[in-house]
């Protein structure tokens, strides 16, 4: 038993030893009767290679982080526009009043738009990518550009064109940027 | 030529020689008689030689004669002449033409060194103007150094920056020569156009499109300076066909010319009545059958399938207005609230008439005109305006109507003629819902050179006034 023991401590270093009875004082002899594994388990090499956030997770954190930063920014800009607002014989309660209002109604906006916009290019990088396969730096500028054309497609064809391009400059420009960050900060 | 000529003095000088030989034939009958009287034996010799001395003497006696001789030699000689000329001529016309062949060739080398010559001339001065200009940068870039590496007085400091100038201007100018210059404005020309359009467009989408017409603001057409015609007359023009409508046009002419078409058609006419006597008769006991399953029948039928008001009014809105767009609509009155609720409040008829209609001006001054008379001021102060939402579409009469509401918070203050507040206070802040009753003015009320139907306010309706702590 002693030898069988020592054996089995030694021999697997990726699985740890299953006592069903560890917390209670009963007095069984029979010990360590399963193996469990400590990581994920994967049929294919490949798959445990990837980093990457599933489709539903992408679309979700790009939608929130989108409407945070929207609502972040236009309330900021929103107060600044308030307190450029105030006038002579204003009281105190009428500038809290004119700040909170113009905050509130800028960053209801403009975190409105930032999510939709969040939400548009999750769907389509995640379509993209699960067609072609790939994540690069041109699944991003199609996404951008897809992004682009369909938030301006009830305006015309002609602003369409022109958000679709701006998205795609957009976006490839933010991925280089961030690869460049990466490569030079070291962090 | 010269062989036509040779036949023609030959044939000329064989006249004379034949009636010679006439002549000489009696002269030899004369010499056969004497000499069968005198010598038999030497009778053949004797007659060549008389032959011979009779024609000498004939030429010695005869002058024409002579003078066809002379001819012929003469015309020999003139033979020799018209060869010799005939060489002399061949021998200049392959000269001249050699040295046509020389000429044209040695025009060619020269047009195309000359064509040559003007490319070098050109390529070497624009070579020249690209070496200046870069020599001008390098020399600009040597007096900078040179110039913040020595110190000098403020003289010469200044002089030293007005040359740099100098230069500065004369590196731009000639930069714009050859920038100017026409073939290297005609490389960049395309490109330079493509860019520009690309800038406008793009200015015009960041912009957010001002061309666009105003739904609420009554703009007039620009005046028209040209002619105007007074001629009403009516004229009948043929519509264009297009290929397959001609085609088909000819295809159904065909048909009909064969009898069995004629005999078809002549025999649709009764099946179409009939088949349209059928139906009318099952429609009418449909919708006059007293069976209360069928009315449910229709009553689910015109509830499903029968238009909305609100689709019924967006059906007329677009017919008299066929760019009606309702988001721009909506963007439109958010910002004619605050100028119209200023004036509202202030009584102020010139500035609402811009926005609205007769029946609402004339109901804001009497307001005025009572509040005024028992002694009430209002000091309204517009605080804040939400988002304006669209409410209720539908038709009053035979005009359309958009209902839109929107809330406000405004300060509440009544004050009498003294200037002492009599209600609210100075900070009192209630919030007030609205409802707007937009309702479209047809062209021919603008006036006669209004095109398009604008948008008025007919009735404002405040509601649900409350403190707001």
């Amino acid at each position: 038993m002693a030898i069988n023991r020592s054996s089995d401590h030694e021999s697997d270093e990726n699985t740890r030893l299953y006592h069903p009875y560890q917390n209670y004082q009963v007095p069984i002899k029979s010990q360590y009767l399963y193996k469990l594994p400590t990581s994920p388990e994967f049929l294919f090499t490949e798959e445990s290679l990837k980093q990457r956030r599933s489709w539903g997770e992408n679309l979700t954190f790009y939608t929130g982080t989108g409407y945070l930063a929207g609502s972040v920014a236009g309330a900021s800009a929103g107060i600044f526009s308030g307190i450029k607002s105030f006038e002579n014989g204003d009281t105190t309660k009428l500038k809290i009043n004119r700040i909170l209002n113009s905050s509130g109604q800028a960053g209801r906006t403009w975190g409105n738009r930032v999510g939709i916009v969040g939400l548009i290019y999750a769907g389509i990088e995640s379509g993209v990518v699960a067609v072609t396969d790939k994540d690069d730096v041109w699944t991003s500028v199609v996404a951008g550009l897809g992004t682009g054309a369909v938030f301006r497609a009830a305006r015309g064809v002609r602003s369409a064109a022109v958000a679709g391009a701006f998205g795609g400059i957009a976006a490839g420009a933010v991925v280089a940027g961030k690869q460049v960050f990466k490569r030079y900060a070291h962090i | 030529m010269a062989s036509r000529k040779l036949v023609r003095d030959l044939l000329i000088t064989k006249q004379p020689l034949l009636q010679q030989l006439v002549h000489q034939r009696r002269v030899g009958a004369r010499l056969g008689l004497l000499q069968g009287n005198g010598f038999a034996s030497h009778r053949r010799f004797s007659v060549f030689s008389e032959f011979s001395k009779k024609i000498r003497g004939e030429a010695d006696s005869n002058p024409e004669f002579q003078k066809t001789v002379k001819e012929f030699k003469e015309r020999a000689e003139e033979l020799q002449g018209v060869k010799e000329d005939l060489k002399v001529r061949t021998k200049q016309t392959t000269e001249k033409l050699y040295k046509q062949g020389q000429g044209v060739w040695t025009e060619a080398e020269s047009v195309a060194k000359k064509v040559s010559s003007s490319v070098k001339d050109k390529f070497s001065a624009a070579t020249e103007e690209v070496k200046e200009s870069f020599k001008l940068g390098k020399e600009e870039s040597a007096e900078s150094a040179s110039s913040s590496g020595t110190g000098t007085t403020e003289g010469e400091k200044q002089q030293q920056q007005s040359g740099s100038t100098e230069e500065q201007d004369t590196f731009f100018g000639k930069f714009k020569s050859s920038i100017s210059s026409p073939k290297l404005s005609e490389a960049f020309h395309k490109p330079l156009d493509f860019a520009k359009k690309g800038l406008d467009i793009v200015k015009d989408e960041l912009r957010g499109n001002p061309s666009k017409r105003k739904h609420l603001e009554y703009t007039p057409p620009p005046p028209f300076t040209g002619e105007r015609s007074t001629r009403t007359e009516m004229v009948i023009m043929p519509t264009k066909q297009s290929k397959w409508q001609k085609k088909w046009e000819s295809l159904r002419e065909k048909m009909q010319g064969y009898p069995v078409f004629k005999r078809l058609s002549g025999m649709s006419e009764p099946v179409v009545n009939k088949s349209q006597e059928i139906a009318e008769d099952v429609r009418e006991k449909w919708e006059t059958s007293d069976n209360p399953i069928v009315h449910k029948i229709q009553d689910m039928n015109e509830r499903i399938f029968e238009e909305t008001g609100s689709a019924s009014t967006y059906k007329e809105i677009r017919r008299r207005d066929p760019s009606f767009s309702l988001p721009d609509f909506v963007s439109e009155i958010q910002e004619a609230i605050r100028p119209v609720l200023n004036a509202y409040s202030k009584g102020d008829a010139k500035t609402l008439k811009k926005y609205c209609s007769k029946e609402l001006i004339e109901r804001c001054t009497a307001e005025h005109r009572a509040f005024t008379s028992q002694g009430y001021f209002f000091d309204h102060k517009l605080l804040h305006v939400s988002e304006v939402d669209i409410q209720e579409t539908k038709m009053m009469g035979t005009t359309p109507v958009i209902i839109v509401r929107f809330q406000t918070q405004e300060i509440f203050c009544v004050r009498d003629q003294d200037g002492k507040i009599k209600e609210g206070g100075q900070d009192t802040i209630h919030t007030v819902y609205y409802d707007w009753a937009m309702q479209q003015v047809d062209a021919a009320e603008l006036g006669e050179d209004a095109i398009y139907p604008i948008w008025r306010l007919r009735e404002m309706l405040r509601a649900g006034v409350q403190a707001l702590i």
